[in-house]
């Protein structure tokens, strides 16, 4: 019983054999399918192709790093190996970095958003936009959808994982920026921000906060009592405060990346952020959830 | 470690740092080599096709700017003895720098290249 459950854990350590290429090829193929579930609303949203040209190449850059940090970041603490060293985790970011240009490429290509009179500038600015949520989609559907391991550990291990609030942080910014990312660059935050009374925009903050505490504490998620600390009630506020400030921050950092601060007043920016942090909220609680195994 | 890969993990790694790094090159470079200059649209004029009851003119709007220019309007005058006769708009929703759209004008005239005149009336930043 005990071995069984150590398996995939001797597998992963640097001694490991040397896996059969047809299970490589399922596990990129199954990063590749998880890849499509997250990021097929992106690919076919045309305000981010828009996205794509329109940002600078300064932005993008810092795009590519940030997505690449993020990587590092799920791929240390979300994936079902909790002893991997960091070595294992960069490369596994560069590969899902690499597959998500590579299907981000052939999907614009095959919808035909590239084409031969497509300039570089604008085929390397979608590609890159769009290769971000693919990457991270990769990255969490090769640990979330894989046969056996991962989702029993010990109960060492669990307590470890709710303990863990580096590593809760970083999976909950990386859930909520998985969820925000895929509303942000619509234009219906902005005309949400700009119709909203200000009750009704409070109405929205508070429904966030309660849902992601419910969600984390009350529901009986999957995985909630693994991952989110709930012993006394200090334990529940706090961290249902810090999954909505997550969501926000989250929230602003792809809104500003999409450009949607340029040029609007204060109250415009804010009522955006807090639109926009209902999607970031479940992202950062239900996402974060699901996310890790 | 990279001992205990097989051929299509370490093929995928190769490719993938390829990749990556073509990637990040290239917006790095452009990034550090791209100056603040406005759109910059110049219009070229095709050679004009009889269509069904009409002229077609075909239209290259090519940004050479750095910024990409949003809800462009092209206007196109066919002049006639010294006069405008005939004036038709084109309406692109984006140029993006560096790149090119192609689009078509059409005049109830027959127009001769050298009468026609094509200039951008304006645009937005996005």
């Amino acid at each position: 019983m005990d071995d069984a459950r150590h398996e995939p854990e001797k597998d992963a350590s640097p001694q490991r054999r040397r896996r059969p290429v047809m299970e490589s090829l399922r596990e990129y193929g199954r990063g590749i399918a998880g890849g499509l579930l997250f990021s097929l609303p992106l690919l076919y949203t045309m305000e981010v192709w828009w996205a794509g040209f329109i940002a600078r190449p300064a932005h993008l850059l810092l795009y590519l790093l940030g997505t690449f940090v993020l990587l590092l970041g799920y791929n240390r603490y979300g994936g079902f190996r909790r002893d991997v060293d960091w070595s294992e985790v960069f490369t596994d970011s560069v590969e899902e970095l690499g597959l998500g240009l590579l299907v981000s490429t052939g999907v614009l290509f095959l919808i035909g958003r590239i084409t031969a009179n497509s300039s570089w500038p604008e085929a390397v600015g979608m590609v890159t936009v769009e290769a971000g949520t693919v990457a991270i989609g990769i990255s969490v559907g090769s640990a979330q959808f894989g046969g056996g391991g991962g989702k029993e550990g010990s109960e060492e291990t669990e307590r470890e994982a709710a303990e863990h609030v580096p590593g809760q942080l970083v999976i909950g910014f990386c859930g909520a920026v998985l969820f925000a990312a895929n509303v942000a660059p619509t234009e219906e935050i902005v005309m949400i921000a700009v119709e909203l009374t200000p009750g009704q925009l409070l109405g929205t903050a508070m429904l966030s906060l309660l849902l992601g505490g419910l969600i984390l504490y009350q529901l009986d998620f999957t995985g909630a009592r693994r991952f989110a600390r709930h012993r006394r009630l200090g334990d529940v506020l706090m961290g249902t405060v810090i999954t909505y400030a997550l969501a926000l921050a989250s929230s602003a950092l792809v809104l500003w990346f999409f450009g949607r601060f340029e040029g609007n007043g204060l109250s415009i920016c804010v009522a955006q952020v807090v639109v926009l942090g209902f999607a970031g909220t479940l992202g950062a609680s239900a996402g974060r959830l699901l996310i890790q195994s | 470690m990279k001992a205990n890969w097989n051929w299509l993990e370490r093929l995928v790694f190769a490719v993938s740092c390829v990749f990556v790094a073509a990637v990040l090159g290239y917006v790095a470079v452009d990034a550090w080599t791209m100056d603040e200059t406005p759109p910059d649209l110049v219009v070229t004029v095709g050679t004009p096709l009889r269509g069904s009851g009409y002229w077609r003119v075909p239209i290259t709007v090519e940004n050479r700017g750095e910024e990409t220019a949003e809800e462009v309007r092209v206007g196109v005058d066919l002049r006639q003895g010294g006069e405008v006769r005939e004036r038709s708009e084109l309406f692109l929703s984006y140029v993006p720098r560096h790149s090119r759209r192609e689009g078509w004008v059409t005049f109830i005239h027959e127009p001769s290249p050298a009468g026609l005149e094509a200039r951008p009336l304006g645009y937005a930043r996005p």
